[in-house]
């Protein structure tokens, strides 16, 4: 077994740290390729790449050399460093999570990546850069005491809960909002064609005067805009097919099992006891269709291409799935039979008079740089706008609270419903500003371990400041209960 | 105080600060808006000096200034009179604000850490600041206790015997649908 000396990792591993390292440099790299198009004889460009490479190089072989890894007794120590020597202890009842994980490198070279957690912070504690596939499975087995899933060993009790297919994700990709990022890559793509950035638009320029019109119609530009939207679109669903291909997410020894990527591959556990908050969001065209989005918070935790504690349980589900998946998620903590109660309608005043106010400032603005006519329309749409907004807003915030969790739901363009089990709360806050309490109503937020500072509390704001109160109370006093029963999960 | 078995937050007596803390707040109210006074002056500097202006800008800066340390220092008073602590054998709470106004709850068993801080003005003074870490963060601070208080509520709130006793736990957790 792994035990005594240090074990070297595999000699790939120089090669996928010159590709981290060469992908970390990237931004350099583009700079300098840049400019040496557009360099005079002389410049030293040459010289920056050699050396560049140089250095990328030598980084690599210093990372594979002096790392090493071994197994003693109760402990995971590694080793790294040749001019100031680091070496870390990890005790094994410590790790959380081991995490097996491929880039395309690693693929290529038919390796794995072994991302080792403990409980501290948003980071992997350990990272074992390079495995031969059965060596990173008999390794995690022996740091977690779980059998690996392979063909050779039947897994133990495992159910598949939930599997992305190909029209899941094709929808995903339609639905997410990462289109206009691509676009303005694209518009970037073209300001950079060599010969001048107007080479493409000289083109069209001439095809346009060869059809007989005198100059550029409008309808050119719509269509030049649509085509880069549908770009865009395209290359947002290649994206999300190819980040979550085959995704799984599977239960096995009670813990939530995910994996995918069809290029990066990724597998991981989560421990259920870690899962602070449940969240599930759709934007407006989702919900026409009645799919969501699904994540967990968790404490402690850190995923590729996550970001830290958010870990993404289903790209995607219809809503009738969503239910049994969430529960799952909460250890089986029912969700089915909440009594949802709204917030009061008069919380539309405390958000909406700053719409208000910027409204009548944009349209004060316009009257007194065009027309003062021109500048009333303006404030009137925008007024119009922000409040049927914020009034659908309002309709759809509500909570509900039984005696195993809170939930809060909100949001107009952005849905979002989170549940957070009581026994997963740490503080309680109740806010009041001035026109909330002019108004009668509070804000509770309750606070969780996650690690996540954006995900971490789940906020229900405009509540009616009576109600809660005695919210705040009840859940406090039940969550401090409940934790105390739970505290070996914990 | 601290020892009253009072396992619903809200019934249990509410403690105010130290009175010195005002003293330590008042000095802020100055030194406070200090850090945006220099930037402030230096940008207005600046500018005077590239163009004539009507109303020299460094003027107005000084101004805000004064009227924000001003603001501030009339209102100590009324802030040390909103706020008040409670811990008790459950829970520990805190309650401030005078426009907008807080109350933060945090469970005794919840608490991962406790700092004990203290800044130039508040050691001249003899005061510390008691800071209340869970797993996650800071979840409530309490300022403007004497140095003495301070240490006395972080040894109970370290005190894990103090905490009712932990219920024994079942052999493994619920195991979901």
């Amino acid at each position: 077994m792994i035990e005594g000396e240090f074990l070297r990792v595999h000699p790939s591993t120089v090669l996928i740290a010159l590709v981290e390292q060469i992908r970390r440099m990237l931004g350099v790299i583009i700079i300098l390729v840049i400019s040496t198009f557009t360099a005079r004889e002389g410049d030293p460009n040459e010289i920056l790449f050699g050396a560049l490479g140089f250095i990328a190089v030598i980084f690599a072989a210093v990372q594979y050399f002096s790392f090493g890894y071994r197994v003693v007794g109760d402990h995971l120590e590694t080793r790294s460093g040749i001019l100031g020597r680091h070496v870390r202890i990890v005790p094994l009842a410590r790790i959380q999570n081991v995490n097996i994980t491929r880039t395309w490198v690693h693929r290529i070279l038919g390796l794995v990546e072994l991302q080792i957690e403990t409980a501290s912070g948003a980071g992997a504690e350990v990272k074992i850069g390079a495995l031969q596939e059965p060596d990173a499975h008999r390794l995690k087995e022996q740091l977690t005491g779980i059998s690996a899933p392979s063909e050779v060993f039947a897994a133990p009790v495992q159910a598949v809960h939930y599997r992305a297919s190909v029209r899941d994700l094709i929808f995903a990709g339609m639905t997410e909002n990462r289109a206009f990022v691509i676009v303005a890559s694209a518009f970037g793509l073209i300001a950079f064609t060599p010969g001048g950035d107007d080479a493409i638009i000289d083109a069209l320029v001439d095809w346009v005067k060869g059809h007989g019109y005198d100059a550029m119609p409008w309808w050119v530009y719509a269509l030049g805009l649509l085509a880069f939207f549908l770009l865009g679109w395209i290359l947002s669903i290649i994206f999300t097919l190819v980040q979550f291909w085959g995704f799984e997410l599977s239960e096995h020894d009670g813990k939530l099992r995910r994996q995918y990527g069809l290029i990066n591959t990724f597998e991981n556990v989560v421990p259920r006891g870690r899962i602070q908050i449940v969240r599930s969001t759709q934007s407006f065209v989702q919900s026409w269709f009645g799919y969501s989005k699904l994540h967990a918070e968790t404490a402690g935790s850190f995923v590729l291409n996550e970001q830290g504690g958010k870990t993404l349980l289903a790209p995607l589900v219809l809503g009738k799935d969503q239910a049994d998946l969430k529960q799952l998620a909460l250890s089986g903590r029912d969700i089915r039979h909440l009594d949802w109660r709204a917030i009061p309608r008069r919380a539309f005043w405390v958000h909406w008079r700053w719409s208000a106010l910027v409204g009548l400032a944009i349209g004060a603005g316009v009257g007194y740089r065009w027309e003062w006519l021109w500048g009333a329309g303006v404030a009137a749409v925008y007024l119009l706008l922000s409040a049927w907004g914020q009034a659908m807003a309002v309709r759809r915030s509500a909570f509900a609270v039984n005696d195993e969790l809170v939930a809060g739901r909100k949001g107009w363009l952005l849905h979002q419903v989170e549940y957070l089990p009581l026994a997963r709360i740490q503080a309680v806050n109740i806010d009041t500003s001035p026109f909330q309490r002019r108004l009668r109503l509070a804000t509770v937020t309750l606070i969780s371990a996650a690690v996540s500072p954006s995900g971490r509390t789940v906020v229900l704001q405009d509540m009616e400041a009576a109600e809660a109160e005695e919210l705040a109370d009840r859940v406090f006093r039940l969550s401090q209960e409940q934790a105390r029963d739970e505290k070996s999960e914990v | 105080m601290l020892e009253t078995p009072q396992p619903m937050p809200g019934n249990a007596p509410w403690t105010k600060l130290d009175d010195k803390v005002k003293r330590v707040w008042r000095w802020g109210a100055f030194l406070g808006p200090l850090t945006l006074l220099i930037p402030g002056l230096a940008i207005g500097i600046a500018i005077e000096r590239k163009r004539d202006l009507p109303v020299p800008l460094t003027f107005l800066v000084v101004g805000a200034y004064v009227l924000i340390s001003l603001i501030s220092f009339f209102f100590v008073e009324r802030k040390f009179e909103a706020w008040r602590y409670r811990i008790t054998e459950e829970d520990i709470a805190t309650r401030s604000g005078i426009f907008w106004r807080n109350k933060r709850y945090v469970g005794r068993h919840r608490v991962q850490h406790v700092d004990v801080t203290a800044g130039p003005i508040q050691r001249a003074l003899g005061l510390a600041e008691i800071k209340v870490y869970v797993a996650g963060g800071e979840a409530a601070s309490i300022p403007g206790l004497t140095e003495h208080e301070a240490e006395r509520i972080r040894q109970t709130l370290l005190r894990q015997d103090k905490v009712p006793p932990v219920a024994p736990a079942p052999p493994l957790p619920p195991q979901g649908l």
